[in-house]
């Protein structure tokens, strides 16, 4: 579902990320753990087509995403940082906007995702007067309008309420078992460790390990522990 | 073609969606009934006075170079910078970055979206202005209102490359405040330097918005109007090509 091959993002700063490689099959969710600054969100945008990489391949369901890239983003849906929004429409109107571009997306589609994402009874309201948690419940419901094969979180669980970070493992796990590949990251590793079939760890730019749950559950009690475990031998 | 048209869709809808466009639209008719109603004041005046019946209620063409010097200008400025600079600074270009299109795609569908807007206010104040002189002033022949609409849609390539280079300097700016102003300011700097340096007149693409005066009426030589276009058309080309590059690049 989604390969990457020696992917180099750089900024002028130097930070980015470098040389990361990774695969990902349909049912499974990775989580990518690290601290801020470690190019978790860097190998999203880059996936994701928001920044243009230095070097590498990326493939989206067997299309090289960088020389096709509008063949291979009709697979993906995303949220990476906070969820871009116009705020001078409704809700319903950003969901139309971003459902021009899919032919299985319709009316109906729309009501059924502001229905999955508790959002029916904001759908007429100007995106400006919600808050934060509301905002990022319609972010994860553009991420799902066009029931993508690949699904990519980042930070998902950021400004929700329990009930918000409850919901958002649903989802997670709902669209895993429907056959979509998932890639989320997060700085909390409870929170990863719930949902994640494979962990991959990033550290300063690099991906430093990728396990599977079991792998990890087989020799840590938990997963914080061998986040430590991973960065402490890099130390 | 769908993923362009879907953008340009969107984009359009960005544009209709926001208040000030729909109340510049207003306020573009609005000049035309004042400047009407002056108009047909002013003659009868002026006839009273002279005692010679004088018509000054302004003709589609009368008002054209105020739209396509100052107030369409200014709307491409705005449009282009809330298109562009704004969402790169709210970052929500990513919202059409991230779905199925290819960026040049966007890129095109953006500026095509700008276009239409300038094109259906140039529209909107034609179809008012030929109005209000058929009803208020002396009225205008059938040869008279196809001249008038040639002129309209003669200013479109101009303007287009007006669009696209709004377009090229938003992609630099920031701010869409500063950006909006930067384009003003070289703007105006475009239409002013040739007065001090007449040679140059030729080689500014601002130079070109008035072209439809030289298509309407005695045509110029062939060559003239070839290297006319070829001037425009490159322009065109040079700013189309270089935004959507740079757009293609950028980083959001």
């Amino acid at each position: 579902m989604l390969e990457l091959e020696n992917v180099t993002k750089l900024y002028k700063s130097g930070r980015g990320a470098e040389d990361i490689s990774f695969a990902l099959a349909p049912g499974e969710v990775l989580g990518l753990l690290g601290p801020n600054g470690s190019g978790k969100t860097t190998t999203m945008k880059a996936i994701a087509g928001l920044i243009p990489i230095t070097s590498g391949s990326i493939r989206i369901c067997g299309i090289d995403a960088l020389n096709n890239r509008e063949k291979a983003l009709r697979h993906v849906g995303c949220l990476i940082e906070a969820p871009a929004l116009y705020p001078y429409m409704s809700v319903r109107r950003n969901m139309q906007m971003a459902a021009q571009f899919y032919d299985n997306v319709d009316d109906a589609r729309i009501d059924e995702v502001l229905r999955m994402v508790s959002m029916e009874k904001y759908a007429n309201d100007n995106t400006r007067v919600l808050s934060l948690g509301m905002k990022q419940r319609i972010g994860l419901g553009l991420a799902l309008l066009s029931k993508p094969k690949l699904l990519i979180l980042d930070e998902p669980a950021n400004g929700l309420d329990i009930s918000g970070m409850m919901y958002v493992r649903e989802v997670v796990k709902q669209a895993a078992d429907n056959g979509a590949a998932v890639l989320m990251s997060s700085h909390l590793a409870n929170e990863t460790g719930l949902v994640a079939t494979k962990v991959a760890v990033m550290h300063e730019c690099k991906l430093l390990a990728v396990a599977t749950m079991e792998e990890i559950s087989n020799s840590f009690e938990l997963l914080e522990d061998y986040f430590i475990s991973v960065v402490g031998e890099r130390r | 073609m769908t993923a362009f048209f879907a953008a340009y869709r969107n984009e359009t809808s960005k544009l209709v969606l926001r208040k000030k466009y729909i109340a510049f639209l207003i306020f573009g008719a609005v000049i035309c009934v004042v400047w009407a109603a002056v108009g047909a004041f002013a003659s009868g005046f002026v006839g009273m006075v002279g005692g010679v019946a004088i018509n000054l209620t302004p003709t589609p063409m009368g008002v054209l170079p105020l739209f396509l010097q100052i107030i369409v200008p200014l709307l491409i400025f705005m449009s282009v910078t809330d298109l562009i600079t704004s969402e790169c600074s709210d970052h929500t270009m990513k919202a059409m970055l991230s779905r199925p299109v290819e960026r040049y795609k966007l890129y095109f569908a953006k500026l095509s979206a700008v276009i239409t807007y300038a094109a259906i206010y140039l529209a909107g104040v034609f179809v008012i202005s030929t109005a209000f002189n058929q009803v208020l002033g002396r009225g205008l022949s059938v040869g008279e209102i196809f001249a008038a609409f040639a002129s309209y849609a003669l200013t479109l390539p101009p303007l287009a490359v007006l669009v696209g280079f709004a377009a090229l300097a938003s992609l630099f700016g920031r701010s869409s405040t500063l950006t909006m102003l930067l384009l003003v300011v070289v703007y105006f700097a475009l239409n002013v330097l040739p007065i001090p340096f007449p040679g140059i007149s030729e080689l500014l693409f601002t130079s070109y918005l008035g072209w439809y005066r030289l298509w309407v009426g005695v045509l110029p030589s062939a060559s003239r109007l070839l290297h006319m276009i070829a001037i425009v058309g490159g322009y065109g080309v040079v700013f189309f090509v270089a935004g959507s590059l740079i757009f293609d690049r950028k980083e959001y």
